[in-house]
């Protein structure tokens, strides 16, 4: 397969050399895996432990299959699409009622649960207000996203591009973690 | 590790990605990049805790709303206004009142001074205001208003009762004509009267702000929208100018004023949804107040009071979607949606700490009163309980719920006459309806007033004759059976019996052989309850539904005791102990140990009794009181009359229930405790209301015997005598070779010959 850069981490290169028998090339690119899904999946599945489950099934699914496919598309088209229907699944056998419950009870374990950083929520209230020094934009798409707008509604009421708003997002970002980074090393 | 992302396009997502905030095609695409990103991949891994604070954590959220405050406010005071002084001609007159504000006293003090009720608009463009804009337009306007901390407005709930009370609601009633009434009822500092002169091609409106103590106009306004304008835009700009021209302390420019359709809905057709919802739920139109909040949330699938609504009519499960939105609510309804998560997370203490603290802030919030007397009630505290439902009457003298709970509560304290009172006011305030007459005769019933209680259930019956689903047809039946109409409680059950609801037919044609069942008549009883038995077999072929054939088969057994049959008995104890263990619902266990041991199998009444034990000691409530039940009929059989005694007081301890009190009376006799006896059937002879009383009509009547024998034996011959007249009385016509009925003639005769 070819890579898309030379700067990224070639997923799919990855694969072609696990799948010719590359021990290590396979240990990175389930290395990968598992971080990114995590991602994906806490994103998509409000029960964390139903979340981790889902990655570890995904996981099993592609390592006993994947060495004997030839993709059509890209292995990395078609591990998301394994770790997408788990999901669906997931979401259809837990029924939406039962979502409701999970959330529920869910909820309560949330607001009680502290991150793993205890002094993170301290520390990004701090940045948030240093941001908002310079950047007043930040909180108002930030809170017009609590409100439930969409992308399309929020930059209208900003009169922005939807260009403009990831730009504006992604700057935002890069002087929140700089700031986070900063009053961790405190 | 690589330092740069694979594409910069979507590299610049990611923070959108870890908000939430991209839609699914977005995210999608977005997802296989960080498959195949590193760069991105590790940045987001890095980030991910505090991803997940700014995506779910609420300390957050608020941060996020304070820091957007600043602007909001100031954007909504300034740019709004800005706009519609441009766009048309704004006549404001301001007459300044100097007002004497203490600043040493608290916000709260200057919040209760500080009340305005806001009036329903005249719609005068539509005199029957059709559509309702002038009551919606009230109720965005007082939704608004009511998130300042520096105005206590009159809420929407109390507006309507008022409105009510001075019998000034619906078509017909030009909010000025009775504006100045309500503002004395409500105690408002002022008034805000508005009209509706124009609907298209855009909206206007005028209001008036009144102080009520003078009649003075503090300010008048004029709002012509924009063709593109809604009523919600509309109201924004009217609060912001009447917030101006009330010179409140300088602080209330500087609080969050947000848009009054980020705290409903930004769809005026869901809230005209929710609006109807509202009125319907007000009037008890449950079905179609239903009909309208899912309709309204269809609509706006983020409107977080329809969803809250919905949680307490249709499905409590639905308040977690109204905890999920909960920012699209005003401040208190906010703490209401956090009351019922707690109620229904089982965090009652939770609850009624927010309850309160939306009293200390909304005191005359009746629907805060009622949740909290509630709770107050369902912990026994019923002293508390009355004192917040007396407040919501203060309140709001046509609650009709407050006077029914106040009956209940007062009955449940002992204060008879409070609550027949009570129970009267309801049915003052709804004669027409079933319920008050309802509740009505249950106090009445349960306090001895067996005629009384009749004429209300009669009432209930003229009313709705298949009420909560026949249950008042089967009290006014009972009731009738009890005062000796025999044949109009026969034609009671009758009519239930041969009704369309399966379940209520079989229980009424049980209740059809506990008539000459009452009256000793057992042989009549026991065809009556055989061909219930044939029915309900039937009925079980065609619907796989058993009903009430297992309290059949009890009574059967009971019929077959008196006969002294106890292998009979026993049969029939077996057989409704196995039908109810099939449905999984166990019941008459502490029955079928009752009758072997009355059979002097008490070995297995033992085995009975250890099995309820154990279950008690495991924490299943309902086999304490059994248990000591079993013990008490095991220690009867053997003689052990004190432990007999001993084992009943603790079942009754345990439960209130009928049969524990009229065994542990047995008991007493048994012990000669004549005091006791005396003490605890007068008790419960008088309380009619009590469900089992007739289905253990054999012990009911009997009680009367029990009652000659312990006024006989402590000297008091008139009340003996009346007694036992009153047990032969009611068996006159029962079954020869009854011994108590033998017995009680010969103590009657000779009581008589000596007196």
């Amino acid at each position: 397969m070819p890579s898309r850069s030379n700067t990224g981490l070639e997923i799919n290169d990855l694969c072609s050399r696990a799948q010719a028998g590359d021990r290590q090339a396979e240990a990175i690119l389930l290395k990968h895996l598992t971080v990114s899904f995590r991602l994906i999946a806490q994103q998509r599945i409000w029960n964390q432990h139903d979340a981790e489950e889902i990655v570890q099934e995904t996981l099993t699914t592609i390592q006993a299959k994947y060495k004997n496919i030839e993709f059509e598309t890209s292995f990395a088209s078609w591990s998301y699409r394994v770790l997408s229907n788990k999901i669906f699944d997931h979401i259809k056998k837990k029924g939406a009622q039962k979502r409701l419950i999970e959330k529920m009870s869910d909820r309560s374990d949330m607001t009680r649960s502290k991150p793993s950083d205890p002094g993170l929520r301290r520390r990004l209230v701090k940045c948030f207000r240093e941001l908002s020094k310079v950047n007043n934009r930040h909180a108002r798409i930030l809170n017009l996203h609590y409100q439930g707008y969409d992308t399309g509604q929020i930059c209208s009421k900003l009169g922005i591009t939807e260009n403009n708003f990831y730009v504006l997002l992604s700057r935002a970002r890069a002087a929140l973690e700089k700031c986070l980074n900063k009053e961790e090393g405190k | 590790m690589t330092d740069r992302c694979t594409d910069k396009r979507l590299g610049d997502m990611l923070y959108a990605f870890e908000a939430g905030m991209l839609n699914d095609s977005d995210r999608e695409t977005f997802e296989i990049h960080l498959l195949e990103c590193r760069y991105c991949s590790n940045r987001a891994t890095r980030f991910a805790d505090a991803a997940r604070l700014i995506r779910h954590d609420s300390s957050i959220r608020e941060e996020v709303a304070r820091l957007d405050t600043g602007t909001t406010a100031t954007r909504k005071k300034w740019t709004r206004s800005i706009a519609v002084l441009a766009a048309a001609a704004v006549v404001i007159l301001l007459i300044s009142t100097p007002w004497h504000i203490d600043f040493h006293t608290g916000d709260e003090a200057i919040a209760r001074e500080n009340s305005l009720v806001v009036m329903y608009f005249d719609n005068l463009v539509d005199s029957e205001d059709s559509l309702r804009l002038g009551e919606i337009a009230a109720n965005l306007l007082i939704t608004d208003l009511s998130e300042s901390r520096y105005i206590q407005v009159v809420a929407v709930q109390r507006l309507y009762d008022v409105l009510k009370l001075l019998d000034r609601h619906g078509p017909g009633f030009s909010s000025r004509d009775v504006a100045s009434e309500v503002a004395r009822e409500t105690k408002s500092a002022w008034l805000l009267t508005g009209s509706i002169l124009q609907i298209d091609p855009s909206i206007v409106v005028t209001a008036e702000l009144t102080e009520t103590s003078t009649g003075a106009s503090l300010a008048a306004f004029r709002i012509d929208g924009q063709p593109e304008d809604n009523l919600f835009a509309l109201v924004d700009d009217l609060t912001v100018q009447i917030k101006n021209s009330l010179s409140l302390p300088v602080a209330a420019n500087e609080e969050r004023d947000p848009l009054v359709a980020d705290m409903t809905s930004h769809s005026p057709e869901a809230y005209r949804h929710y609006f109807e919802g509202l009125d319907h739920r007000r009037e008890f139109r449950f079905a179609s107040a239903i009909t309208s909040f899912e309709r309204a949330v269809e609509l706006d699938s983020s409107f977080a009071m329809a969803y809250y609504h919905l949680s307490g009519l249709k499905d409590r499960r639905l308040i977690s979607r109204a905890v999920q939105f909960l920012d699209r609510a005003t401040h208190k309804e906010q703490l209401y949606i956090r009351s019922r998560e707690a109620v229904i997370l089982g965090n009652r203490q939770l609850a009624i700490d927010i309850l309160q603290e939306i009293l200390e802030k909304h005191p005359e919030d009746k629907t805060a009163l009622h949740r909290l007397a509630g709770q107050m009630s369902l912990l026994n505290q019923h002293a508390r309980a009355i004192e917040l439902w007396n407040k919501v009457v203060s309140v709001d003298p046509l609650d009709r719920n407050a006077h029914n709970y106040l009956a209940y509560a007062y009955d449940v304290i002992g204060d008879t006459e409070r609550a027949l009172a009570a129970a009267d006011r309801y049915v003052e305030l709804a004669p027409s309806t079933p319920n008050p007459h309802d509740t009505r005769g249950e106090i009445l019933a349960r306090n001895g007033r067996l005629k009384d209680a009749i004429e209300a259930y009669e009432r209930v019956y003229e009313l709705e004759p298949d009420f909560l689903n026949y249950e008042s047809l089967f009290k006014l039946g009972r009731l009738l059976v009890y005062q000796g109409d025999y044949a109009r409680a026969e034609e009671c059950f009758e009519e239930i019996a041969a009704g369309q609801r399966i379940l209520a037919s079989s229980v009424a044609r049980t209740f059809l052989a506990l008539i000459p069942m009452y009256q000793g008549k057992f042989e009549d009883a026991l065809g009556v309850l055989n061909e219930g038995i044939s029915l309900d077999s039937l009925e079980q072929q065609k619907t796989g539904q058993i009903h009430d054939k297992s309290t059949k088969h009890f009574l059967k057994a009971r019929i077959f005791v008196e006969r002294s049959n106890h292998a009979m008995a026993q049969q029939e104890l077996a057989k409704a102990v196995e039908i109810q263990a099939s449905i999984g619902l166990p019941a008459y266990r502490n029955m079928y140990a009752q009758v072997l041991a009355e059979g002097g199998e008490t070995n297995g009444a033992e085995e009975i009794a250890e099995v309820l034990g154990e279950e008690s000691r495991q924490g299943v409530a309902s086999s304490q009181p059994a248990y000591w039940y079993a013990m008490g009929c095991i220690n009867m059989a053997k003689g052990e009359t004190e432990q007999a005694v001993t084992s009943f007081e603790r079942a009754v301890a345990a439960s209130a229930g009928y049969e524990y009190n009229i065994m542990l009376a047995q008991a007493y006799v048994m012990a000669e405790r004549y005091a006791d006896v005396i003490a605890l059937l007068k008790d419960l002879q008088t309380n009619y209301a009590q469900d089992s009383r007739l289905g253990l009509c054999i012990w009911t009547v009997k009680s009367y015997y029990y009652l000659g024998f312990a006024y006989e034996h402590i000297g008091q011959v008139d009340d003996a005598i009346r007694s036992y007249e009153e047990f032969l009385r009611i068996w006159a016509n029962a079954d020869p070779c009854l011994s108590e009925v033998d017995d009680a003639r010969e103590r009657l005769a000779r009581l008589k010959s000596q007196s």
